[in-house]
């Protein structure tokens, strides 16, 4: 059963890579999330967030995640050492972008590089209000790159 | 005032590493060098950039002096911890390459938001994607963000919970409405020291 381009389901999850500077930090330069920037599409982006899927691969619990991240290392994106993964389930995502009149839809989009890669399409350039609450709320839940095995 | 000072060959005195911090030295050299055109040269070496590492040195050195302009309203201390963080923010280290550091005109409007808000407790810092400097205050479930635009315009977003309910807003207003602006959102539980 091919996996490409197939809306992703509801119930799974995908993660975002997020830089040094998007993430959340308090004045003491703790990192305590992410930032809505960090949802915000780029020119480069030609209105497709890149996400990983991250139950495409075929394992359980923290080892899913754990192989998500792997993927994006071995992709062609340079990941930083501080930098972090915002996941975010499907169903709480679009639900988030319904509050701000928005549909979008998560396929699968595998590319040469990254297998599980998968698009959020359908974001808004500007909403910042909707950006927040992807990063308070329904995208929230952060990992950082440090705490990932190699 | 703080560049007057250089082109009086203080030097590296008035850029304490314990202030300024790995930059101190590179700073007091490069400035210590400049002629009266200071200014221009910051201009003229951006068309010259090589490196990523030449970049992000040239914008933590420009904010740290911009900062030292103001120095008589930010205690020490303050200024000491604020470019640990923007050292720590702009590290070469962490970058991405296709980012761009902050930008002279955001961080101009930083500053005067500072002033505005003072006394003020340090924000996290952040950059967007166009380089503006981002300042975030985070209470519990709290947040306030605010994205410094060039010519004293800043982007703020607010959510907040009472009851458990999520109320947010957002909005684009000048730096001098800022605290206005938020009055609805009790701006003094972000802002203000313990």
């Amino acid at each position: 059963l091919s996996k490409n381009k197939r809306k992703i389901p509801d119930d799974d999850h995908v993660i975002r890579y997020v830089p040094w500077s998007r993430l959340r930090r308090n004045g003491n330069d703790e990192v305590i999330g992410v930032l809505g920037e960090a949802f915000r599409l780029r020119e480069v982006d030609k209105g497709k967030l890149s996400v990983t899927w991250i139950e495409y691969f075929d394992q359980n619990g923290d080892e899913l995640l754990i192989q998500a991240v792997r993927a994006i290392r071995a992709s062609r994106l340079v990941v930083q050492p501080k930098s972090g993964f915002a996941k975010g389930n499907i169903s709480k995502i679009e639900a988030a972008c319904s509050k701000h009149n928005t549909k979008i839809k998560v396929v699968h989009s595998p590319g040469p590089d990254n297998c599980a890669h998968a698009s959020v399409i359908g974001l808004p350039e500007d909403n910042s209000e909707l950006f927040e609450l992807l990063a308070s709320e329904a995208w929230a839940d952060l990992v950082l790159n440090k705490d990932i095995p190699d | 005032m703080a560049l007057q000072q250089f082109k009086n060959n203080k030097g590296i005195q008035n850029f304490p590493p314990e202030i300024f911090g790995n930059d101190s030295r590179d700073i007091a050299e490069f400035l210590d060098k400049a002629s009266s055109s200071t200014k221009s040269i910051f201009k003229k070496d951006k068309e010259k950039i090589i490196s990523l590492e030449d970049k992000l040195y040239e914008s933590r050195a420009y904010c740290k002096v911009e900062t030292s302009k103001v120095a008589m309203y930010l205690p020490n201390e303050w200024r000491t911890h604020f470019f640990r963080q923007l050292d720590s923010l702009m590290d070469a280290e962490n970058w991405e390459t296709d980012d761009p550091p902050i930008t002279e005109a955001s961080f101009n409007t930083f500053l005067r938001m500072l002033l505005e808000l003072w006394p003020v407790k340090h924000p996290g810092l952040g950059i967007s994607n166009d380089g503006n400097i981002i300042a975030a205050w985070t209470t519990g479930r709290d947040r306030l963000t605010v994205e410094c635009f060039p010519n004293d315009k800043v982007r703020w977003v607010v959510s907040r919970y009472f009851e458990d309910e999520r109320e947010s807003a957002a909005g684009i207003t000048q730096v001098n409405r800022l605290l206005a602006t938020l009055q609805p959102y009790n701006p003094s539980d972000w802002f203000n020291f313990v």
